[in-house]
């Protein structure tokens, strides 16, 4: 009767310590998700603290998804951001993700796992380049359908999966109001660390081994073979990078027609894995969306 | 002598309700009959297609731009022949051609080999005009045997309709459907009904007052076409075929997208045989029936593999679940009001499959160094699943209108019930909370709830010795949120028409009104779809 009851007891506190993820200490499940105060992870009393709130979302569907494993980086090396402060976490309910983060810094996000419906897994996905204070921030997943769907479609060949890793990504023009559009005819390269542009290296069939650059198919929004598609068009300027390996890259945004960089960022690849790495043309900079308006630039549209 | 008054008591019941083999013919002779018709239909309704913007693609919001196109052109020939050398011994053989032109309203087809969309219309309404418009079939070929009085025998090609539900079919479970060329309520069901080669067994049982009948379909090699032993899928045809579909998730699965359908039907192999049984009897008042199939779902083709490669777009592949069905039906006649019949079908399915959200898929065959095929697997869903329907027809006597004859009115009410549905919304479906089944695969708009209900009707009468008949059908499909939630959300079918008969010549003509206010569920799927056909039949 005594043990019965023992057993109640216990589990009791599994059920209310497996609920109340919010504020608890760290740990595996949606732990850093709502710090509604500086007692919780993450505070550090001696610096300036800001919350940063996201949302953890499918890259390919825009829904959000709960319960994904996610790892706060660091935004220089890639690797976690004070493990013992900030422990791998979940995403929370609607993909929620709140942290209490340093002010003034950058950090990444790697994402991983299913979520708690058991039908989203997603590839290990990196996101760098994340302001500590963002307050309606992505953070973009690459469900593993998407992935593989992806790497079947851009004519390229998974060379050694465990060693070699891939980039993606979308440049997107932010207009006046905010929106963001497609920017066409725009090429991208890739740059290694020391700032050789790095070319595409093929197989005797033509598939891409090494840093094969590739554009979305703007009728079905998946990457396709540069026959297709050789530059980004007004309809879908997505790319990606397959088949790097481990390191700090540089992807750049030109114009086709002069060769003019519009918009670069460094990121990092990891084998198996996948990195997103969003490129933004703002306004007032950009007073107008530079695609130039020619047919071939805006792509075929979608029927 | 009760024995005997049982068995054609019975006899007669199931000529009454149309599903008996029928015996034609005088003995010993041949008997041909035939027709020629022409049907041609023009669309009137003024919807146009539309797009909205998002994310900066195009997608429709409605579909029209058929407005003066024919919406049919079929030219038909159809032989009938009977032959009963014996009383126990008969034959027959119904060969129908038909030929008419391609029409550009099958623009919008989505046939197997041309990526989806709306490019290359030439060659979507090519594959129209070949596969569905221009056919000659010996449709039936068999052969009746009779070699008991209790025992009946047809083997061959044939139809066997064991409900009289029309086009909610319920225990009308044996022979699919090609309704290509028309909208399925608008045509006759023996028209539309694929014949499939069959073993039919009838064996009367007097003293129970009842019979048993019972089909084995072998699906062997050779006797049926593999695409005519289900459902012509109607993403096939444009003009009487379903729209492409609409913005949908950015994930899922869209027209747009699909490079290839490719239909696994099912194998011509004995393992694929399918077989069932049905109980016809008399209860006092009352004819009843029980009935178990064993078979394929005929429709809508089941989306089963989602294929990507080193090619642009995607393939799917759609496959046809077998299935179990029980049901049962009772009729009767009631004496007050006078001649009122009344008729409860219902079948119920323990194993139908659903299409699921085309988000939901499962990971299958990754690509690999050395094949760059990908392959996902669409989630779908076994529901338990209960339909029934009510009929009742009355005759009526409406004196100002028609003195000489009667009218008839026919009312149906049908409700579709799956009990155990965790019902979901598209929102939640992202996520994949609830059970995110569709009515329609590929249209995620479709999303299917608890209930379904249909309410149909007709009125009709003749004049002049049936010389001319007038009549009104119409049909309304309830809106998604159920039986009076959102009433007016509901779809609806009107058709008016008038058939004027001469001797061998038939006339028809007809106005066929569709009416929906979501494009993409229910009714409004066809809201672009009004149109004003006519029928010429000569008949021989």
């Amino acid at each position: 009767m005594r043990i019965k009851h023992e057993i109640w007891a216990f589990a009791f506190w599994v059920f209310v310590f497996g609920c109340s993820s919010s504020g608890s200490s760290g740990g595996a499940d949606g732990v850093i998700q709502d710090y509604g105060n500086n007692d919780a992870v993450g505070a550090d009393q001696g610096a300036d603290m800001v919350t940063f709130r996201g949302v953890f979302m499918d890259f390919q569907s825009k829904s959000p998804k709960e319960g994904v494993d996610l790892v706060l980086l660091n935004n220089d090396t890639g690797e976690p951001f004070d493990l013992e402060r900030y422990p791998p976490f979940k995403s929370g309910k609607n993909g929620k993700v709140e942290l209490i983060l340093p002010a003034g810094i950058f950090v990444g996000f790697k994402s991983s796992g299913k979520d708690t419906s058991g039908f989203f897994e997603f590839k290990t996905t990196y996101l760098f380049h994340v302001a500590s204070d963002e307050q309606d921030r992505n953070i973009y997943g690459v469900n593993i359908l998407t992935y593989n769907a992806a790497l079947s479609t851009a004519f390229v060949k998974l060379v050694d999966p465990k060693t070699l890793g891939h980039l993606a990504g979308t440049v997107y023009y932010v207009n006046e109001k905010g929106e963001e559009e497609f920017v066409g005819c725009l090429i991208v390269e890739v740059l290694d660390e020391n700032g050789n542009r790095l070319e595409e290296e093929k197989d005797q069939d033509g598939r891409g081994i090494f840093a094969a650059v590739r554009y979305f198919d703007t009728r079905n929004d998946m990457p396709t073979s540069l026959q297709v598609s050789s530059m980004t068009h007004k309809y879908n300027s997505r790319y990606m990078v397959a088949n790097l390996p481990k390191g700090k890259y540089t992807v750049r945004a030109k114009m086709k027609d002069d060769g003019s960089v519009l918009s670069q960022v460094t990121v990092m690849a990891f084998p198996d894995s996948i990195t997103i790495g969003n490129m933004y043309l703002r306004w007032p900079e950009f007073p107008s969306n530079p695609t130039p308006e020619r047919d071939e630039c805006i792509g075929q549209e979608p029927q | 002598m009760h024995r005997a008054r049982a068995s054609i008591s019975f006899l007669t019941t199931l000529f009454l309700i149309g599903s008996a083999p029928e015996s034609r013919g005088d003995e010993g002779t041949l008997r041909i009959t035939g027709y020629v018709q022409n049907q041609t239909g023009i669309f009137i309704a003024p919807d146009k297609t539309r797009f909205e913007t998002f994310d900066g693609y195009p997608y429709p919001t409605n579909h029209g731009d058929k407005f003066g196109k024919l919406s049919m052109l079929r030219n038909t020939f159809l032989l009938d022949a009977d032959y009963k050398p014996f009383s126990w011994l008969g034959f027959k053989a119904v060969f129908r051609g038909v030929f008419g032109p391609s029409l550009s309203a099958d623009a919008e087809a989505q046939t197997p080999n041309v990526p989806g969309g709306t490019k290359w219309p030439q060659k979507r309404q090519e594959y129209v005009a070949e596969h569905f418009y221009n056919r000659a079939e010996l449709r039936e070929v068999y052969v009746d045997l009779r070699p008991h009085k209790y025992l009946f025998i047809r083997l061959g090609r044939q139809l066997v309709g064991w409900g009289e539900t029309g086009q909610y079919r319920l225990l009308d479970v044996i022979n699919p459907v090609d309704s290509t060329w028309h909208f399925g309520a608008l045509e006759s069901f023996e028209d539309q009904r694929i014949p499939l080669f069959m073993l039919r067994i009838v064996v009367d049982v007097p003293w129970a007052k009842g019979g048993l009948d019972t089909v084995y379909i072998p699906m062997a090699p050779y006797l049926d076409r593999s695409e005519d032993t289900v459902t012509v899928p109607l993403t096939l045809v444009g003009a009487w075929g379903l729209p492409i579909s609409p913005r949908q998730g950015d994930a899922s699965v869209s027209s747009s997208k699909i490079r290839k359908r490719i239909f696994e039907y099912p194998d011509q192999r004995l393992q694929n045989g399918r077989a069932g049984v049905r109980w016809l009897g008399e209860l006092g008042p009352l004819t009843y029936s029980l009935v178990y199939f064993y078979g394929h779902q005929l429709s809508p083709p089941i989306p089963k593999y989602y294929v990507t490669g080193d090619f642009s777009g995607v393939d799917v592949t759609l496959d046809f679940p077998r299935q179990h069905l029980f049901g049962f039906s009772v009729q009767s006649v009631l004496p007050f009001p006078l001649s009122t019949m009344l008729r409860a079908e219902m079948l119920f399915e323990p194993d139908r499959t659903y299409p699921c959200y085309s988000e939901l898929k499962m990971p299958y065959k990754p690509p690999t160094p050395e094949d760059p095929t990908n392959i996902a697997k669409f989630v779908r869903k076994e529901k338990f699943t209960i339909n029934y329907a009510l009929t009742v027809q009355q005759p009526l006597k409406i004196r100002p209108l028609n003195s000489a004859e009667v009218f008839v009115l026919a009312l149906q009410f049908y409700h579709s019930f799956i009990p155990n549905l965790k019902a979901s919304s598209l929102e939640r479906c992202a996520s994949a909370e609830g059970d995110c089944i569709l009515e329609i695969p590929g249209f995620d708009s479709t999303l299917m709830r608890k209930h379904h209900f249909r309410l149909g009707g007709s009125l009709q009468t003749s004049y002049l010795r049936g010389i001319i008949t007038p009549r009104f059908r119409f049909a309304w499909v309830f809106a998604a949120n159920g039986f009076m939630e959102d009433f007016k959300d509901g779809g609806a079918l009107l058709s008016i028409g008038v058939d004027f008969a001469l001797k061998n010549f038939k006339v028809g003509v007809e106005l066929n009104e569709f009416l929906g206010k979501d494009p993409y569920f229910g009714m409004g799927f066809f809201r672009d779809r009004d149109e004003v056909n006519l029928k010429l039949r000569y008949q021989f």
